[in-house]
C-alpha cells in the first residue's frame, strides 16, 4: 500500500536509524578490542545485556516501582504486544496454518472484550489437538491445559491475577527455551534474576522502596493502595506490597525479554546487524501497513496518556489482555511440535 | 488491498474498540427509566443507583459524573450507602452520565427533556482488574 510505504521510508525513519547507526558504530571503535568479544559472541552479549537489564530494572523497582508500573505499559506495551505477534505468529509461521487463527482468534477475541480467562484455556487446548505431534503427547498437553483452566475457574476472581503474575514470568521462560544453551552464560542472568525475585519477597525490599521514597504516590487514585487492589488483592498489606514490587520488576524483565533479548536470539546470524537492517526486517515481517498500524498504537497510546493518564493504562490494559494466552497457546505449539525460537 | 494489510487494519480497529472500552463482554447495562415529573417545572432531574454486578447490592464510593454543554461545569457526587445518586435542577439537553470506581469506567448518554427524570441506573464489576501487561 504506497502511502503506508511512504510514510516509512521517509526521512523522518531514516534519519534517525542512520544516526543510530553510526552512533554505534562510533562507540564501538572506541570500546575496541573490549566490544569485539560482545560482538561477536552471542551467548556472551545476551547474558551481558540481560543482566545489566535485570540489575537496572531492580534499581528502578527499588526507586520508583508506581512509575515503572504505570508508564512501562503506555511505553513498552504496544511494542510488545507486537513483538509477541511477530515472534509467535509470523516468524514462526503459524499465520500461516487457517484453521489456527479461527481455534485461536475466537477465544482471543473474546478475551479481549473482557471475557472469562478461562476461555483462553480452552482455546489453547483446541490448538494443542491440532498440533503436529502424536496423539499422547497431545492428549497430556491437553490435560495440562484443562487443569489449568479448572484452577482459573477456582480461582474466581483473583484468577486475572494470578494469571497476570505467572505471565510475566512465562516471557523468561520463553526467553530461556529459545535456542538449544551451551556453555554457562545464560545461567549468570537466569541466577541473577531468581536471586532478585527473592530479594523482592522480603522485608527489607519493602524497606529500600519506602526509604527512597518510591512507594510515595503525587495524588490521584493509582498509588500503592490501587496496586495492592490490584495485583495483591486479599493479601495483608506488608505482604502484599512485596507482591507489587515483585509483579513490577518481572512485568520490566518481561518487556526486556520481548524487545530486546528474544529478537537477539532469534536471529539467524550470532553478530548484531544495523538498525537500518533490523527496521527492514520488521517491515518484512509486519508487512507495510501492519507497521504503520503497530506505529500509531504506540504513538495513540502515549498521546492518551498525555490527555488522561489512568484512562489510558486501563485502555492499554484491557487491548492487550489477550496477549497472554496468545503467548500460551504458541508456548504449546512450540512444545509439541518440538520448535524452539522461529525457524 | 493485500490480505496481510487487511489482518492488520482489522486487528487494529480491535484493538482501538477493546482499549475504549466499546466492545465489553459484560457491558450491557439497565434500561433507562423516563418519567414526567409532577409540576409544570421546566427543570429536570437525573438519579440512579450504581449496582454491583456480581453481589448485587448498591456501591458505595462510586463517582458520579454529569456532563452536559446545557451545564457551565461538570457535576460530580459520590454515590453514598445504597449506591443512590441524585442530580437535581438540570437545564433540557444531552447529557452523558459517567461512573467510575476502580478500573470500571461506564458512561451513559441521553436526552433529558424539560419536566421529566430520567432513572439511569448503572452495573459496574467492582473486582473487575486489568493488569495482564
Amino acid at each position: 500500500m504506497r502511502p503506508a510505504a511512504t510514510v516509512l521510508d521517509s526521512p523522518l525513519v531514516g534519519l534517525p536509524l542512520a544516526a543510530a547507526d553510526r552512533l554505534r558504530a562510533r562507540w564501538l571503535r572506541l570500546l575496541g578490542g573490549l566490544a569485539r568479544p560482545i560482538v561477536r559472541r552471542r551467548e556472551l552479549r545476551v547474558a551481558l545485556l540481560f543482566s545489566a537489564l535485570i540489575v537496572t530494572g531492580l534499581i528502578g523497582t527499588l526507586v520508583a516501582p508506581l512509575w515503572l508500573l504505570l508508564l512501562g505499559p503506555l511505553v513498552w506495551g504496544v511494542p510488545h504486544v507486537v513483538a509477541d505477534l511477530r515472534y509467535l505468529v509470523v516468524r514462526t509461521g503459524y499465520h500461516r496454518r487457517p484453521h489456527l487463527g479461527w481455534l485461536a482468534g475466537g477465544p482471543l477475541l473474546w478475551i479481549a472484550c473482557g471475557g472469562d480467562l478461562v476461555w483462553g484455556f480452552v482455546g489453547a487446548g483446541a490448538v494443542a489437538l491440532t498440533a503436529r505431534a502424536g496423539l499422547a503427547r497431545r492428549l497430556v498437553a491437553l490435560a495440562l491445559l484443562a487443569a489449568g483452566g479448572a484452577g482459573m475457574l477456582a480461582l474466581g476472581d483473583v484468577s486475572d491475577v494470578v494469571f497476570a503474575h505467572a505471565h510475566n514470568f512465562l516471557a523468561v521462560a520463553f526467553w530461556w527455551g529459545w535456542r538449544p544453551r551451551g556453555g554457562w552464560a545464560h545461567r549468570v542472568p537466569l541466577a541473577l534474576f531468581a536471586a532478585a525475585c527473592g530479594f523482592l519477597l522480603t522485608a527489607p525490599a519493602v524497606e529500600l522502596a519506602r526509604a527512597s521514597g518510591g512507594l510515595e504516590w503525587f495524588g490521584g487514585a493509582m498509588g500503592p493502595e490501587y496496586q495492592l487492589w490490584r495485583v495483591a488483592p486479599g493479601v495483608p498489606p506488608e505482604l502484599g506490597l512485596r507482591l507489587v514490587l515483585l509483579f513490577c520488576f518481572v512485568q520490566s524483565m518481561h518487556y526486556a525479554v520481548w524487545l530486546h533479548l528474544l529478537p537477539d536470539e532469534d536471529r539467524r546470524r550470532a553478530t548484531p546487524p544495523t538498525f537500518r537492517a533490523s527496521y527492514e526486517e520488521l517491515r518484512r515481517d509486519l508487512g507495510d501497513v501492519g507497521l504503520l498500524v503497530a506505529g500509531l498504537l504506540t504513538v495513540g497510546v502515549a498521546a492518551w496518556a498525555i490527555v488522561d493518564l489512568a484512562q489510558a493504562d486501563r485502555g492499554y490494559f484491557r487491548m492487550a489482555r489477550f496477549h497472554g494466552h496468545l503467548e500460551i497457546m504458541a508456548g504449546v505449539l512450540m512444545i509439541l511440535e518440538r520448535r524452539r525460537g522461529s525457524t | 488491498m493485500e490480505r496481510r494489510s487487511i489482518v492488520a487494519v482489522v486487528l487494529g480497529v480491535v484493538s482501538v474498540a477493546c482499549a475504549t472500552g466499546v466492545i465489553e463482554s459484560d457491558s450491557s447495562q439497565p434500561e433507562l427509566v423516563v418519567e414526567p415529573l409532577a409540576g409544570t417545572d421546566a427543570r429536570g432531574l437525573v438519579n440512579g443507583i450504581v449496582w454491583d454486578r456480581k453481589k448485587g447490592g448498591g456501591l458505595a464510593g462510586a463517582l458520579v459524573l454529569v456532563q452536559c454543554t446545557c451545564l457551565p461545569r461538570m457535576l460530580e457526587r459520590m454515590t453514598g450507602e445504597g449506591g443512590a445518586f441524585h442530580f437535581g435542577e438540570l437545564p433540557p439537553g444531552r447529557y452523558t452520565v459517567q461512573v467510575l470506581y476502580r478500573d470500571a469506567n461506564i458512561q451513559r448518554t441521553f436526552d433529558l427533556a424539560a419536566g421529566t427524570r430520567i432513572r439511569a441506573d448503572v452495573r459496574v464489576d467492582p473486582e473487575r482488574r486489568f493488569i495482564i501487561s
